[in-house]
């Protein structure tokens, strides 16, 4: 369905209003934001847990531990979603990630 | 360190800017003085906004921008402090930094690109290592540094994650040495005027001899310039309001160890009059207006009280039609 066709189903108004709404690259980013946001949380709460939380002094490494979980995620979930929706018409939408996003939203609107 | 995804590269961090942004952007840079101050000040407005919305979403930070000057602004997020570096491209790969923005230190630098109805995020550098690079390679040029947009980081999460779990004071900050003077920061040089009584031609002036030949083609009234004045030189400034260009006339002269000025402002040859309400003011250094006056109908120049000051005085003259303004910096 494009774009063109969803604005007059959601009554978005226009389609300039719905480019800013319904912005998949956008909501990627946002979903991998927060994704990488709680693996490092987690990650930090078991080194506390350890007694190893001197990272608050050390940003180098607080920097380096980011990156290493930015490129676990984007190598399991985020790199083939990119490809996905870069690609343009006749995209299959077959990765992990829009597969999680199509069951998220079977169960929204199934509850 | 450990090499970054192209996820960045594929997709860059871009954040719509909303009309309120805009306004406020819009009302905050139009209080200054000077076209270029005022230009990089609404861009850095912007980029402050959009910058602030993001980290809102993201952050359970208490997030504010807050300034230091009229044109000084920063981003206050819990206990750090982020400076943003606005651009309009990036096409030669290069960020400017001034050393004004240097010299009031905060945590991190943003690169923040602005587009005509959103910001993208292009590049974050910590002050502590800002300093590491300025102190081995930095050398400014007219008070601003270029740096190649590879050294910035492209991922705006860890901007989240330094303000969650990174204590401020990690990141040291240098003190505030000297006060910055917010016009030497962008690199505005003033006209001297010293310099036409020493007979300098300076670029984009004349003087007043060919303005009085009339294959100079600019129809002022010759009678209202003070024959005393050592050097009396022309302005064009260019200024494109309603199509109506219009010339300014300065004049000096050395008198009781001061220099004595005049101002004019004159139609371009092709009109008789002055577009009515066009308004010739004099500002300080710190943009307070002095002196103003405005032109009615029919009027074929305007002309502000003669002014004397020491050498050395900065100050600035300003033309303003309805919405549109353009301000000349110049030093006695």
């Amino acid at each position: 369905m494009s774009l063109k066709e969803i604005v007059p189903v959601l009554e978005l108004g226009n389609w300039d209003r719905a480019r800013r709404v319904l912005n998949p690259g956008e909501f990627l980013s946002s979903v991998r934001t927060q994704t990488i946001k709680l693996l490092l949380d987690i990650i930090l709460q078991k080194l506390a847990d350890l007694g190893l939380d001197e990272i608050a002094n050390q940003p180098d490494r607080l920097e380096n531990l980011s990156i290493q979980i930015e490129v676990f995620a984007d190598e399991a979930v985020f790199q083939a979603a990119t490809a996905e929706i870069k690609a343009g018409k006749n995209r299959s939408l077959k990765s992990l990630y829009a597969q999680q996003v199509r069951l998220y939203c079977q169960s929204s609107t199934s509850q | 360190m450990t090499n970054y995804t192209d996820f960045r590269l594929l997709q860059p961090e871009t954040i719509w800017l909303e009309e309120d942004d805009y306004q406020l952007a819009s009302a905050l840079s139009n209080r200054l003085s000077g076209e270029r101050q005022r230009w990089q000040t609404y861009l850095d407005l912007l980029a402050l906004s959009g910058l602030q919305t993001w980290l809102n979403e993201h952050l359970d930070r208490k997030v504010a921008r807050q300034n230091r000057d009229s044109q000084t602004h920063f981003l206050q997020i819990g206990d750090f402090t982020l400076t943003a570096i606005a651009v309009e491209h990036l096409l030669n790969e290069t960020v400017p930094i001034s050393s004004q923005q240097l010299a009031y230190p905060t945590h991190f630098y943003g690169v923040l690109e602005v587009e005509e109805e959103e910001i993208i995020f292009r590049g974050l550098m910590r002050r502590d290592r800002l300093d590491d690079y300025l102190a081995e390679y930095g050398q400014p040029c007219d008070h601003v540094y270029s740096l190649l947009l590879s050294l910035f980081d492209p991922e705006p999460n860890h901007l989240i994650t330094y303000c969650q779990h990174l204590s401020p004071e990690a990141i040291p900050l240098p003190a505030i040495a000297v006060e910055p003077e917010p016009e030497k920061a962008i690199a505005i040089t003033p006209t001297k005027l010293t310099r036409w009584l020493e007979d300098s031609v300076i670029s984009g002036w004349t003087t007043l001899e060919n303005l009085l030949d009339p294959r100079f083609n600019v129809t002022f009234n010759t009678r209202s310039i003070d024959r005393e004045y050592v050097r009396g030189k022309l302005i064009d400034v260019g200024l494109q309001m309603n199509s109506i260009t219009m010339t300014l006339l300065i004049a000096v002269k050395e008198e009781d160890e001061k220099l004595k000025t005049k101002v004019q402002l004159y139609p371009s040859s092709t009109q008789q009059y002055l577009p009515a309400q066009v308004q010739l003011s004099l500002l300080s250094k710190m943009g307070k207006t002095l002196q103003s006056i405005q032109a009615r109908e029919r009027d074929n120049f305007i002309q502000l009280k003669p002014f004397k000051g020491k050498i050395g005085t900065r100050f600035s003259l300003e033309v303003a039609l309805d919405d549109a303004k353009i301000v000349e910096e110049f030093e006695l």
